[in-house]
């Protein structure tokens, strides 16, 4: 769907992609890595605004450089700045979009306004954006980029400015586009656990490379260690479990019991039997989009800071913090 | 990949930490008192009836956008007077009081940055104006802290948000402040530098700072601590530690979920409990609704043994403080 | 797919593709010069972003409804001495210069500062085809205050003569120069609004620094051209971008101008003057880097 060939681009003195190649299947999938590591180049050097030095990308099939209109056609592309025209409809913005991309007239209007309902601004579409909340002014910029039906969208910080509800509601409606409406979705953003909830693939980048990339559920594999957490009484669970022969360690209220096989649930279940323990939680642990991501950064620098040659200029400092329950 | 990674564990919280929750208590005086607190401009009422005390650590300050949460920081700060009511801080009003403002770090949401100014300068500024004795070490220091040293000599207007955010962070740090007030802090972060910036403001909180951060990345704020206050139109919806929030709900039912090898057999046992409201079967699941949650959790390892069914996970679904906070603002 | 169960349907209002047409680069271009137009007008827009563009439509079309007025009810208040052409045009500068001074950073600047490009420029359209199309809408309307009103003022003299072929055939040279005036007039003050436009972001800085530089031209050059005395040094008067247009048209109505240049001469200096403003916002839009 999308594709990259040791994709290189130098601005002045940084080497912002350095023979980046990645192959990215139909689906959702998110785009990470720290900030300088070549995630708005890439979409950049997609969307055919930046010629690369080196190497090709591809999106659908047609080359970003060379056949650059004809692939801006089928895409669409929500930037993470405001973007927006203050004094215009969001009815007549969403439909001027429809037809730059090719539209006719009469469809762009009715497409318009059928799209600004799909994003929950239906009764808004008559107002001036310039007086739109954050959220709804998300929602317009998810409309115009929609608004074509294109076959890929590259959206990039969409729940940026978002209080919880939301943003809950962006999420679910990248979710519906990627898997109800059958459109690509790339996501870019700096919110793990976003990209944890829609994404079906990742691409992780580093200092202009990939790091990582492959189905989300594939690199969240499970580690051999089942987390259980009681209301009380973790000693006398531990003990029991200890006795059955399982290796446990204990922090606070919560166990890490070390897994071999599913055995280890029956004897977790029959030690709370035995203990009278109220167990609050229980779950194999699993690695984390987290996890992953950060042991792909390990041997960048917290600074970010990378000269002409691309050596780190500063050692790491910070020690990694919590890894989270899934 | 084939490198093999571990996920990484939690850091023990020490006793200090235990104690720096946010909340004033025995021993622990309150370092940010605000009464009656109202603010409205002409008709519109922006912020109402405000009453609450916060103490060292972490509490979070949450709110639907448009909710009255940055009135409230302006107005924690001294930047804006209430019109009604009164606010103290360390004890002191925090209105006309610039010797407080030395005690005090504010990391406010907008921009409000000189351009032609380098990130080091901008930061020894506000140590210098702070009258630091040694502002361009406390700079560094500040610096350091929010990893921004190699940019350190580039302009301002040459930043990216994230570093310029990370710089408004530095400048309100570089001082040393007894209370630190944050407005969206990891805008524009990437993941590693969010997990970093976190874990400067519980550190921060550990060692008896109170850290009032305001954010709408509740699964983040979570880690940080569980003092919460919630503004909901203008009114203050809860505050307090949020598990302790969501036990006083007792209009909402704790909703759980058992992965088990025979969940029909289980939920039939589970049904049988008073406390159980309902629950629903899936192929590889139950979810079940309790209004006595540890009578639930102590009965879930019994019925699964007796139904001679494998538990395979035990998961509460309206727990986390994304929870609580949705049905806070739903009421 | 909508369900059907004996005498019911539910309609699926999803979301629903689109396997139609898609239109090329013409037709986003034709799209982009429509919006320009309409956007200069104030249309779709808050009533305040109407009033100076209209008011100015209006004006441009004023000396010629009022002389048509007249010749036809009140002829005799008229004598002999009708307005021409290329005075006509003299009088009417100021409004031609305001309309492109304040339409071009409405077009241009707004959408640089809203960082609207970053959208645009991810359709499939091109930079060239945008400001492009921004300077056509812009001259499209120019257009209709600087030919529109005099061709209606042709056609009325054509109408009132005693016989409208006769005046046609008599007067043809004073049509094509009719069209070439108009069209020279807005291409001009267009290309340098938008040039100075491309500059900056802010719509008033725009508009004050292309007012603000037609003025000061002028003042300048009758300065110099009084106080300057060299063989050649009337050439100075050149330096009035204000007053350019008019020589031009004055040498195409073969009406002396002060002081007297070859309108070739001035005819070259004003092309390229065009040519060097499109280039400039050419260049500057080439350079952007959202």
């Amino acid at each position: 769907m999308v594709q990259t060939t040791d994709l290189s681009k130098r601005f002045e003195r940084v080497q912002a992609l350095d023979g980046a190649t990645l192959s990215v299947p139909p689906g959702c999938t998110g785009l990470l890595g720290p900030n300088g590591a070549g995630k708005s180049t890439l979409i950049k050097l997609l969307l055919g605004l930046l010629t690369p030095d080196r190497g090709e990308a591809r999106v659908e099939g047609f080359d970003s450089t060379r056949q650059a209109l004809a692939m801006r056609a089928i895409v669409g592309y929500m930037p993470e700045h405001e973007s927006l025209p203050s004094d215009w409809m969001a009815q007549d913005f969403v439909r001027y979009m429809a037809e730059l991309h090719g539209l006719p007239s009469r469809v762009a209007i009715q497409r318009a306004s059928d799209t600004l309902f799909h994003v929950g601004l239906g009764e808004e579409r008559y107002r001036a954006i310039g007086g739109f909340s954050t959220g709804m002014k998300q929602r317009v910029k998810l409309a115009q980029a929609l608004v074509h039906d294109p076959r890929v969208m590259f959206l990039d910080e969409p729940t940026n400015g978002l209080d919880p509800a939301g943003r809950d509601e962006m999420l679910v409606l990248i979710d519906r586009i990627a898997h109800e409406m059958g459109i690509n979705v790339i996501l870019s953003s700096h919110l793990l656990a976003d990209v944890e909830r829609v994404a079906d693939h990742v691409v992780i980048l580093s200092t202009g490379r990939v790091v990582a990339q492959g189905a989300l559920r594939a690199l969240m594999t499970a580690t051999p260690a089942v987390t259980v957490r009681t209301q009380d009484g973790a000693l006398p669970l531990a003990e029991a479990l200890r006795r059955r022969g399982y290796t446990v360690q204990i922090e606070g209220q919560e166990l890490h019991v070390e897994y071999e096989s599913d055995d280890v649930y029956d004897a977790i279940r029959d030690a709370a039997v035995e203990t009278d323990a109220a167990l609050v939680h229980l779950k194999r642990r699993v690695l984390t989009l987290e996890d992953i991501y950060l042991a792909g950064q390990d041997d960048s620098p917290p600074n970010g800071a990378r000269d002409g040659a691309g050596r780190a200029v500063a050692a790491a400092g910070a020690s990694g913090a919590g890894g989270q329950e899934p | 990949m084939t490198t093999e990674i571990t996920p990484t564990s939690r850091t023990e919280p020490s006793e200090a930490s235990r104690a720096a929750t946010g909340r004033p208590g025995p021993g622990v005086p309150a370092t940010i008192e605000v009464e009656g607190v109202s603010k409205w401009y002409g008709d519109k009422v922006a912020v109402s009836d405000l009453t609450f005390a916060l103490g060292p650590g972490v509490t979070a300050l949450l709110g639907p956008n448009g909710a009255g949460k940055s009135t409230t920081l302006k107005m924690l700060t001294g930047q804006l007077r209430p019109s009604r009511g009164a606010v103290r801080v360390l004890g002191q009003p925090v209105m006309d009081n610039p010797p407080l403002y030395r005690r005090i770090g504010l990391v406010p949401e907008q921009e409000g940055l000189y351009p032609f100014l380098t990130g080091r300068e901008f930061v020894e500024l506000a140590a210098q104006l702070h009258r630091l004795p040694r502002p361009r070490q406390a700079a560094e220091e500040a610096l350091h802290t929010v990893e921004m040293l190699d940019a350190a000599d580039r302009r301002l207007g040459g930043y990216s948000k994230g570093m310029r955010q990370r710089v408004k962070i530095a400048q309100a740090l570089v001082h040393d402040p007894d209370v630190l007030m944050l407005d969206e802090p990891l805008t524009g972060a990437d993941p590693r530098q969010r997990l970093a910036l976190m874990e400067t403001f519980t550190r921060l909180g550990a060692a008896g700072k109170t850290v009032l951060i305001s954010s709408h990345i509740l699964y983040e704020v979570e880690r940080m601590g569980s003092n919460v206050l919630v503004i909901v139109n203008g009114k203050l919806a809860a505050e307090g530690d949020f598990h302790a929030i969501r036990a006083l709900m007792d209009d909402r039912p704790r909703r759980v979920r058992v992965t088990c090898s025979d969940p029909r057999a289980v939920a039939a046992r589970l049904v049988a409990l008073p406390g159980t409201l309902s629950v629903s079967v899936e192929s590889d699941a139950l979810v079940a609704e309790t209004a006595a949650p540890l009578e639930f959790h102590h009965a879930v390892s019994r019925a699964a043994q007796g139904a001679e069914a494998r538990l395979y996970g035990i998961e509460g679904l309206d727990e986390d403080l994304e929870s609580v906070f949705r049905y806070l603002v739903s009421r | 797919m909508s369900e059907q169960v004996a005498g019911a349907r539910i309609i699926d209002r999803g979301y629903q593709h689109y396997d139609g047409a898609r239109l090329g680069l013409t037709h986003a271009t034709r799209v982009m010069t429509w919006a320009a137009i309409k956007r200069a007008l104030g249309i779709r827009r808050p009533f305040r972003h109407k009033i100076l563009p209209w008011l100015l439509l209006l004006v441009s079309f004023g000396p010629a409804a009022f002389l048509l007025a007249f010749r036809v009810f009140v002829p005799a208040a008229l004598g002999n001495n009708l307005p021409s052409y290329d005075s006509i045009y003299n009088r009417l500068t100021a409004v031609y210069l305001l309309f492109a001074g304040l339409a071009a950073p409405d077009l241009l600047c707004a959408d640089r500062r809203e960082r609207v490009l970053s959208l645009y420029f991810a359709a499939p359209i091109t930079r060239l085809r945008y400001v492009a199309s921004q300077y056509a809408g812009l001259v499209c309307l120019l257009l209709l205050m600087t030919l529109v009103p005099m061709l209606v003022l042709f056609a009325g003299n054509a109408l009132l003569a005693n016989s409208a072929w006769d005046y046609l055939r008599q007067h043809t040279d004073d049509l094509w120069h009719i069209m070439l005036s108009g069209a020279l007039t807005a291409v001009y003050f267009s290309a340098l609004a938008v040039a100075v436009a491309s500059f900056t972001d802010r719509r008033a800085y725009a508009t004050g620094t292309y007012v603000g530089l037609l003025l000061v031209s002028g003042v300048v050059s009758a300065i110099l051209v009084r106080i300057v005395h060299f063989s050649g040094s009337e050439w100075l008067a050149l330096i009035n971008l204000v007053f350019l247009p008019v020589r031009v048209i004055r040498g195409l109505f073969d009406v002396p101008a002060e002081p007297a240049l070859n309108p070739w001469a001035c005819a070259g200096v004003m092309l390229g003057l065009i040519a060097v403003s499109l280039s400039l916002l050419v260049w500057r839009y080439a350079r952007i880097r959202d």
